[in-house]
C-alpha cells in the first residue's frame, strides 16, 4: 500500500501558495495611445452689420443695440395696411440675403394678414396667415450694401375681438457661406 | 578576568566579513533596456477647414492646432454652421472628445457680462448633433462644460464643430474672450 509522504506534499502546497500569491501580486497594466490637439477661441463682441430702427408708421420699439424689435399694431374688422412697420438698414458695404422666420406664436387665429419686406420698387412675401395658419415661404430677400429696406403688414383683419395674438421671427442675416445672424422681431397683434 | 584573544579575534573578523556580505549584496542589480524607435507621422486625426472658416483663423501646419477668430453681436445669435472640421483621415475608427483647458477673462472679472454664451457643437457629417460644449455666463461667472464623453469617428470621415455666439444686450464692443479647449484622440 503507498504510504503519503506527508512532508513532501506539504511542500507542494506552500509552493503552489507561494506562487499563487505572487501571480495575485502582478498588476496588469492597461493603456490606451492618445494625443491631444488644441482649438483657442476668441469671440469679439463687435457692431452687428445690419440694424432695425423705427419705421415712419412708428410701431416699433426697438431694444438695446438695434439687434431685436417688437411691433405693436390694432387690428380691427377693416382690412388696414402698415407699409412702413420696421426699417431693417444694412450699415455695411456688403449685400446679404434676409428673411423671416417663425419660430413661436400665439392666439394667431384672432387675424388674418401677410407680412412683406419690401423696398418701395421691389418685395418679397415672407409669412402668411390666414384662419389660425400660417405659411412661411422661407424665401430671402437682397438686402444691398447700404441700404434700407422695410417690413409690411399688409391686409390686416381681426377675427375674434378678444385677446392678442402674438408672432415671434427671427430676421436671419445670411452673411456669405453658412454664417448668419438671427435678430428676434416680435409682432403684436392687439 | 583573563580574555580570550582568539576568541575575540575570531569574533572580530566575522563581523566584518558579515558587514562585507552586507555591502556587496546591497549593490547587486541588474538592467534591462529599452530601445524606443521614433517615427514623426502626420497625426490621423486633425483640423480641416470648413466652408464657413472665420476670416482671420489659422490653421497649424499638421491640422493640430487651430485658432479660430469668431465675432459676437449685442443681443442677436451669430451662427458658424460649418468653422472647423474634424477629419479622420485613417482607415479605422477613431474617438475623440472636447476638454475645456482654460477661459479668459476668468469668473470674477466684470466684463464677463457682456457675453451670454458661446457653443460648440460637434455634429456629423450629415449635421445630426452629437454632442454640445457650452459656454454661458451668470453675472460676472462662466460656466464652463464638463468633458465630452468620447465620440466615434469613423474612417475617412469628416465631421463638424458648428459654433454659435452671442453676447449680452448692451454689450461694450471690443471686448473678447480667450477659449482653450482640448481635443483628445485615442
Amino acid at each position: 500500500m503507498l504510504k503519503p509522504n506527508f512532508k513532501k506534499t506539504g511542500f507542494l502546497c506552500f509552493g503552489y501558495f507561494i506562487l499563487l500569491v505572487l501571480v495575485n501580486n502582478i498588476e496588469s497594466v492597461n493603456g490606451n495611445v492618445f494625443y491631444t490637439m488644441e482649438i483657442q477661441a476668441a469671440s469679439t463682441i463687435s457692431v452687428s452689420p445690419v440694424e432695425l430702427q423705427n419705421g415712419t408708421d412708428n410701431l416699433s420699439i426697438i431694444y438695446a443695440n438695434n439687434t431685436s424689435a417688437k411691433i405693436s399694431v390694432d387690428a380691427n374688422s377693416t382690412s388696414i395696411n402698415y407699409t412702413y412697420a420696421l426699417n431693417i438698414k444694412n450699415n455695411n458695404d456688403t449685400s446679404f440675403l434676409v428673411r423671416l422666420e417663425n419660430f413661436n406664436s400665439s392666439n394667431l387665429d384672432k387675424i388674418n394678414t401677410t407680412i412683406i419686406l419690401h423696398n418701395s420698387n421691389t418685395s418679397r412675401t415672407q409669412i402668411s396667415i390666414v384662419g389660425g395658419s400660417l405659411n412661411e415661404t422661407g424665401e430671402y430677400y437682397n438686402l444691398t450694401s447700404l441700404s434700407t429696406i422695410y417690413v409690411k403688414i399688409e391686409n390686416l383683419t381681426e377675427n375674434i375681438q378678444s385677446g392678442t395674438a402674438y408672432l415671434y421671427t427671427y430676421l436671419r442675416v445670411k452673411i456669405p457661406d453658412s454664417t448668419y445672424i438671427l435678430y428676434v422681431i416680435t409682432f403684436e397683434f392687439r | 578576568m583573563e580574555i580570550n584573544l582568539r576568541k575575540t579575534v575570531k569574533l572580530v573578523f566575522l563581523l566584518f566579513a558579515s558587514l562585507l556580505i552586507a555591502s556587496a549584496s546591497a549593490a547587486v542589480y541588474y538592467a534591462i533596456t529599452m530601445e524606443p524607435s521614433v517615427t514623426i507621422q502626420n497625426a490621423v486625426v486633425q483640423f480641416a477647414q470648413g466652408s464657413d472658416w472665420p476670416s482671420g483663423s489659422t490653421l497649424g501646419t499638421n491640422g493640430t492646432w487651430v485658432s479660430l477668430s469668431l465675432k459676437a453681436y449685442p443681443n442677436a445669435t451669430l451662427i458658424y454652421e460649418e468653422p472647423l472640421n474634424i477629419s479622420n483621415t485613417d482607415s479605422a475608427s477613431h474617438q475623440f472628445r472636447l476638454r475645456h483647458v482654460s477661459i479668459s477673462p476668468a469668473s470674477g472679472d466684470s466684463s464677463v457680462s457682456n457675453f451670454t454664451f458661446i457653443r460648440f457643437v460637434v455634429k456629423n457629417s450629415s449635421g445630426v448633433a452629437q454632442a454640445s460644449f457650452n459656454y454661458s455666463t451668470s453675472g460676472d461667472t462662466w460656466t464652463t462644460p464638463s468633458t465630452m464623453s468620447y465620440l466615434t469617428l469613423p474612417a475617412s470621415t469628416e465631421w463638424i464643430i458648428y459654433v454659435e455666439t452671442k453676447a449680452a444686450a448692451g454689450a461694450a464692443s471690443g471686448l473678447s474672450v480667450n477659449i482653450v479647449i482640448a481635443v483628445d484622440v485615442q
